[in-house]
């Protein structure tokens, strides 16, 4: 999977907000919020295609957490943009 | 020939023969300044120089109008194609500072192209059309914020019947701006179906999201509730460019760093009026 070029993460007062960019057709804006783990695999897996193993991978190599509770982790951030769409297959 | 304008704070030139045909925009009158040394400039462009979409962003519609947004090579290119007349088109040069027009110079396709354009020119200097109905107290400035038809205008309409001192100072695209970690919220040109053109700038008090509701009740936004307010009220076609949009969420990182933003659920009486008021102004 990869996140979708058309989204980037901005900082603003203090909130780390994802705002979609660009697509014409639908004129709602979805902003999200992502709190600091969110916001470092974000930054981690940008611009890559990754599977859910190496998501998982980056909690572990950043907070030193067992493996099975990144898998968790990882697979509800996951979850969390797929279901705003922001990940492509 | 050419005339100079003030807007902002930003200088700006407009030449002929875009400034005679801004003559029936009684809006530009209040910001004519002698000459002077200028920010960036409006000419009119050569048939042949207009470029092509590198990238097409945006559709937009407004009265018989169907417009398009997107990306040249070098810059950024509006066409605006009112029903059965001809197209007007806008595209800039950031090189030489200059936003170019050609074609059809009704009012209303100008007066909506010059915004556009200003916003491009001026979007990297910490500087926002927000569309919002604007009014100051006490020597400080409140928006009104909210999709059309929620009652921006009756709100601010209803402050000025109800609260004494309070004036309208812009009823459709105040700009606002960060200067020395000051928010201002200055007049423009713009100013919808309201003829309310005035050349004032004051400091920010607070940001008032309005929906309609069979009471009155207000509460804090919280940031991210603020930007969720905010973001739909600045020009559309700057969030479907990521370096347009760099200069948009730079400018309201510094708003809401420092404004407080409120949601107000209200009828439209002076209860909602004196609500917001006593709220904004404590």
């Amino acid at each position: 999977m990869k996140i979708k070029s058309n989204y980037k993460l901005r900082e603003i007062a203090g909130e780390n907000v994802i705002i979609n960019q660009g697509i014409t057709e639908a004129n709602l804006t979805s902003i999200i919020s992502l709190n600091t783990s969110a916001k470092l695999m974000w930054e981690k897996l940008i611009n890559q295609e990754f599977n859910l193993e190496q998501a998982a991978q980056v909690l572990v190599d950043t907070y030193g957490i067992a493996p099975e509770q990144a898998m968790k982790d990882a697979g509800n951030w996951v979850e969390a943009l797929k279901k705003c769409n922001i990940l492509s297959d | 020939m050419k005339q100079y304008y003030n807007i902002a704070g930003h200088k700006l030139s407009i030449s002929s023969p875009i400034c005679e045909a801004l003559k029936r925009l009684p809006g530009f009158q209040p910001f004519r300044i002698e000459k002077t040394d200028i920010d960036f400039n409006f000419s009119e462009g050569k048939e042949m120089d207009i470029p092509l979409f590198a990238k097409e962003l945006y559709t937009l519609e407004f009265e018989d109008v169907k417009g398009a947004f997107g990306t040249t090579t070098g810059g950024y290119l509006m066409c605006l194609t009112p029903e059965g007349k001809d197209c007007l088109y806008l595209w800039t040069n950031i090189t030489n500072r200059t936003v170019y027009l050609y074609g059809n110079y009704e009012p209303y396709l100008l007066r909506y192209a010059i915004w556009v354009g200003y916003g491009i020119m001026t979007v990297h200097h910490h500087t926002l059309a927000i569309h919002t109905s604007c009014i100051v107290y006490h020597d400080k400035a409140v928006l009104f914020l909210g999709e059309s038809g929620t009652g921006k205008s009756t709100h601010t309409r209803l402050w000025q019947e109800h609260i004494s001192g309070a004036v309208l100072l812009n009823d459709d695209s105040p700009i606002i701006r960060i200067e020395n970690e000051k928010i201002w919220a200055y007049g423009s040109p713009w100013s919808g179906k309201t003829p309310c053109y005035k050349n004032e700038r004051y400091e920010l008090q607070g940001c008032v999201r309005l929906s309609q509701a069979p009471y009155n009740q207000i509460q804090k936004l919280t940031i991210l509730q603020s930007i969720g307010a905010l973001h739909p009220s600045c020009a559309p076609q700057f969030a479907y460019d990521e370096n347009l949009y760099n200069g948009v969420s730079h400018t309201l990182d510094g708003i809401l760093s420092a404004i407080p933003c409120y949601h107000l659920a209200c009828l439209p009486n002076k209860e909602a009026a004196l609500l917001s008021c006593k709220t904004l102004f404590v």
